[in-house]
């Protein structure tokens, strides 16, 4: 594919809806994958930061990336396009990083606990600057299950609707609504235990 | 809301996952309440802080194949590259083929590699270690398991260190070796010795030794070798299990290849549960010196936390025996009856719960009271040792697909055994190959086969009845659940041809019948002595009261629903599903009835509102599981009517009884 015919075809794609494009990568009337990299940019930069957020590395979210668009690509032949494309791509997004975490985490499991990533030597900040109160609450975040962790940021940083998220997940908007509210209570008390948030404030 | 609700409910309000009241409640409460104001502030900056962009995201733009996107470089060629290169899968990431058969994690669905499962030590559902372990216990619907177990596959592979390998695998090649010479040997040996035959005479009848009280033991004819079968047809397991340990028979249906490897004497219970799984069995012990090879069948039950009642009439009524319990025998009990004859496990239950079980005329009463007028419910099951004096001489028998009767026939004359009258043909057939195996052993597996019962009058003379089948068709028969006890009698006593006079207090009763092919008469004195009635008739009428004396708990269904249905001629059924009213408002005609159908306290309906229930119906004597759409009509101060499936009514009462 040349790079200029691939300029005009991405010009014509750019008005594609996700729906159209994902009918159109369903039914392999995209030989050259410029349906698929209209959906690729318009997803990809916000995947990508989703899977920076969980993964942290750089290189893993990377791969991460790459897979979830590999995945996405051979999953369209039973996906509905009358469906959110946006809800099904951070789903699958979210099955790759923690398809991710989880052999990372068995790596670790047999591998001597790094220093400083003890449990429970969050240091209190109290009167910490504000960048040092950032990177707790960051941390704290961190500290969540990866299920917990994805599901916060979809909501709250990425900004998908209760339904979307039910979609994604595949589960009532009920259950997503109370995984939401079950990853909040982790996260409150994380943000306790590294003294952002205090009860003595409140009393 | 109090400050303690309110801080609970405030991290969910920066996500506005809040209910629509619980926001109305929080905004209130902030308005008034300092504190609870200054702690959600505290939320809502460190919420705020989450959707800053971290150090991690501020990534320089990159010169990728579009300006504006934050997208690492060249990443969209190497997914096209992919794409059309299934097989390459990323560094780093574990991709999964497009058509593959995998295990599933049963709490997050995802794919699971065999290395990294573990299972539910009590159902064996498939989990990730850390799903498990963020779960707390099995995730499969109603397993409370705690416990995970790992396949062996697991331990073999991570032993196995790659520095010594190689010496002991080939040291195991020679030993493998040495041991298919061996076996092979014993078993050409083995065969040698003993040619199969259609049917062959081996023991000598003549002078047989007294029935002794053996132990379960296991004899090993010939001397043990570690062996393995691989991919044989299940006859030829079962032959290499005949000659190196206990007779094993299997059902025709049994069918398909296994493989099974066996490392020594002592193996070999192992290895045939092995293979009973992999045919989807399981080993019935027949005998002291049998066991047979049984498709999975309904003579399973897992007992967990499972209702006594319901468990006796599922026992009873798979065995084709009639039923009443008692509504003092209640409460639940743990465990796990698998491959269990159903008397066995009738027994265990009776005994365990403490419970008294008698007989009229074919109708099984349990009771946690005393039984007054019932005779002893003798076991009548194929699945007892010999009596006294029997002798247990063993067989040799070779039978290739024969009916069952047929080769009990066979049986009788290897084992000299006379047959008194005829025995009645039967439809299953068996093929096997046994080898020194007690006769009566055989001829119970036989009897359990064709669905015989053995009677014996004498210590070599046996005759077989056929059991009544489960499916009897032999009128008449009765399915009522939580029915009216003067409905019931009224049922009976009629049919019974009698004049019948009920008092008050026994009409209050509710009745759980579930009966097939019995008199009426049995029928009433097993339900008079099960539920606490005393009968008495006098000039050709029949008085039905409550027996005072009887301390028969009448309380067990104590407040609920009581369905009554309309005991037609043709049309036996009963609404089983609707268990409890939960609340009549006020006034009855305000016509707002509250159903809890499933226990949860969560439905509401009212007239006109449609319920799906389950139903029994009869069909030529065959219960019928089915559910039907029921429509209440009306409500009424004590009772609710419904119409179901559009064609018959159906009242039932509510209140205390």
């Amino acid at each position: 594919m040349s790079t200029g015919s691939s300029g005009a075809i991405l010009e014509d794609m750019a008005d594609l809806s996700d729906s159209e494009a994902a009918s159109r990568c369903k039914s392999g009337a995209d030989p050259e994958h410029a349906a698929f990299r209209t959906i690729y940019e318009r997803h990809g930069p916000d995947v990508f930061r989703f899977l920076r957020r969980l993964l942290k590395e750089r290189q893993a979210a990377e791969d991460a990336l790459q897979e979830t668009f590999v995945r996405l690509h051979r999953g369209f032949g039973g996906f509905d396009p009358e469906r959110a494309l946006r809800p099904y791509v951070f789903s699958v997004a979210r099955n790759v990083a923690i398809d991710v975490l989880r052999a990372r985490s068995k790596r670790e499991r047999t591998e001597p606990l790094r220093e400083g990533a003890a449990p429970g030597e969050a240091p209190v900040v109290e009167g910490a600057s504000r960048n040092e109160s950032k990177a707790a609450v960051h941390e704290s975040l961190a500290a969540l299950a990866p299920e917990h962790r994805s599901i916060l940021l979809l909501r709250h940083v990425h900004g998908l609707k209760l339904e979307e998220i039910a979609d994604g997940l595949s589960c009532t908007v009920r259950t997503a609504r109370n995984r939401l509210r079950a990853a909040c209570v982790l996260l409150g008390r994380e943000l306790k235990r590294r003294g952002i948030i205090s009860e003595e404030v409140a009393s | 809301m109090t400050c303690v609700e309110i801080r609970s409910l405030l991290p969910f309000r920066p996500l506005e996952v809040l209910e629509e009241d619980e926001a109305e409640g929080v905004s209130a409460h902030l308005a008034s309440c300092q504190a609870c104001s200054k702690l959600a502030q505290t939320y809502d900056g460190a919420f705020e802080t989450l959707r800053e962009p971290t150090e991690d995201d501020a990534m320089p733009a990159t010169k990728g194949d579009f300006a504006a996107g934050p997208l690492p470089e060249k990443v969209f060629e190497k997914i096209v590259a992919r794409i059309a290169s299934p097989e390459a899968p990323s560094a780093g990431v574990a991709t999964t083929p497009d058509l593959s058969i995998a295990l599933v994690c049963s709490f997050c669905h995802d794919v699971l590699a065999r290395d990294q499962t573990c299972y539910c030590a009590s159902c064996l559902a498939p989990h990730h270690d850390d799903c498990f372990r963020s779960h707390g216990r099995c995730s499969a619907y109603g397993c409370e398991e705690t416990r995970t177990v790992r396949p062996q596959l697991e331990r073999a592979s991570a032993s196995a260190a790659p520095a010594r390998s190689r010496g002991p695998r080939r040291s195991r090649i020679i030993a493998l070796g040495t041991v298919l010479v061996l076996g092979g040997a014993a078993a050409a040996a083995s065969s040698y010795l003993s040619k199969p035959m259609t049917v062959e005479n081996k023991a000598a009848p003549t002078a047989m030794p007294p029935a002794a009280a053996t132990p379960p033991t296991t004899t090993t004819r010939v001397a043990f070798t570690s062996q393995e079968l691989k991919d044989v047809p299940v006859q030829e397991a079962l032959d290499f299990f005949a000659k190196n340990s206990n007779d094993v028979v299997a059902d025709p249906s049994v069918r398909g290849r296994v493989s099974v490897r066996v490392e020594g004497p002592n193996d070999w219970p192992a290895a045939l549960e092995s293979v009973a799984r992999q045919l989807k069995c399981r080993v019935l012990p027949v005998g002291y010196g049998m066991r047979a090879l049984v498709p999975m069948a309904d003579t399973d039950w897992d007992t967990a936390k499972g209702d006594v009642r319901t468990l006796l009439k599922d026992l009873c009524s798979k065995s084709g025996k009639n039923v009443i319990v008692a509504p003092d025998v209640y409460g639940t009990m743990r465990g796990n009856l698998r491959g269990l004859p159903w008397r066995r496990a009738f027994d265990t239950i009776v005994s365990t719960c403490d419970l008294y079980c008698g007989e009229y005329d074919g109708i099984v009463v349990v009771a946690a009271h005393e039984l007054r007028g019932a005779r002893s419910f003798d076991a009548d099951e194929a699945n007892v040792r010999p009596r006294d004096g029997t002798p247990d001489a063993t067989v040799d028998l070779t039978l290739k697909d024969a009916r069952v009767d047929e080769a009990i026939l066979a049986l009788a004359k290897v084992a000299h055994v006379t047959v008194v009258g005829a025995i009645p043909p039967s439809e299953a057939r068996v093929a096997f190959s046994v080898h020194d195996v007690s006769w009566f052993d055989l001829l119970n597996y036989l009897a359990w086969t064709g669905n015989y019962r053995i009677v014996q009058p004498s210590p070599t003379e046996i005759s077989l009845e056929p059991r009544r089948p489960h499916d009897s068709k032999v009128e008449p028969s009765l399915h009522c659940v939580r029915a009216s006890a003067a409905e019931l009698v009224q049922v009976l006593a009629s049919r019974a041809g009698k004049n019948f006079v009920i008092s008050p207090e026994v009409r209050a009763r509710i009745l759980d019948v579930d009966l097939v092919g019995f008199g009426y008469e049995a029928a009433l004195h097993a339900i008079a002595d099960a539920y606490g009635f005393k009968f008495d008739e006098t000039a050709g009428v029949l008085t039905v009261t409550l027996n005072k004396e009887a301390k028969v708990a009448q309380s067990s269904y104590g407040s609920g629903l009581v369905a009554r249905i309309d005991y037609g001629e043709a049309v036996q059924a009963y609404v089983g599903v609707v268990q409890t009213i939960l609340h009549v408002p006020g006034d009855p005609s305000a016509c707002e009835v509250l159903i809890d159908s499933r226990g949860d306290g969560q439905e509401a309906h009212g007239v006109g509102e449609l319920l799906e229930l389950k139903t029994n119906s009869l069909k030529g004597g065959v219960t019928q599981v089915g559910s039907c759409k029921a429509k209440i009509t009306a409500i009424r101060e004590r009772s609710i009517e419904l119409e179901i499936d559009g064609t018959w009514k159906a009242e039932m009462f509510l209140g205390k009884f």
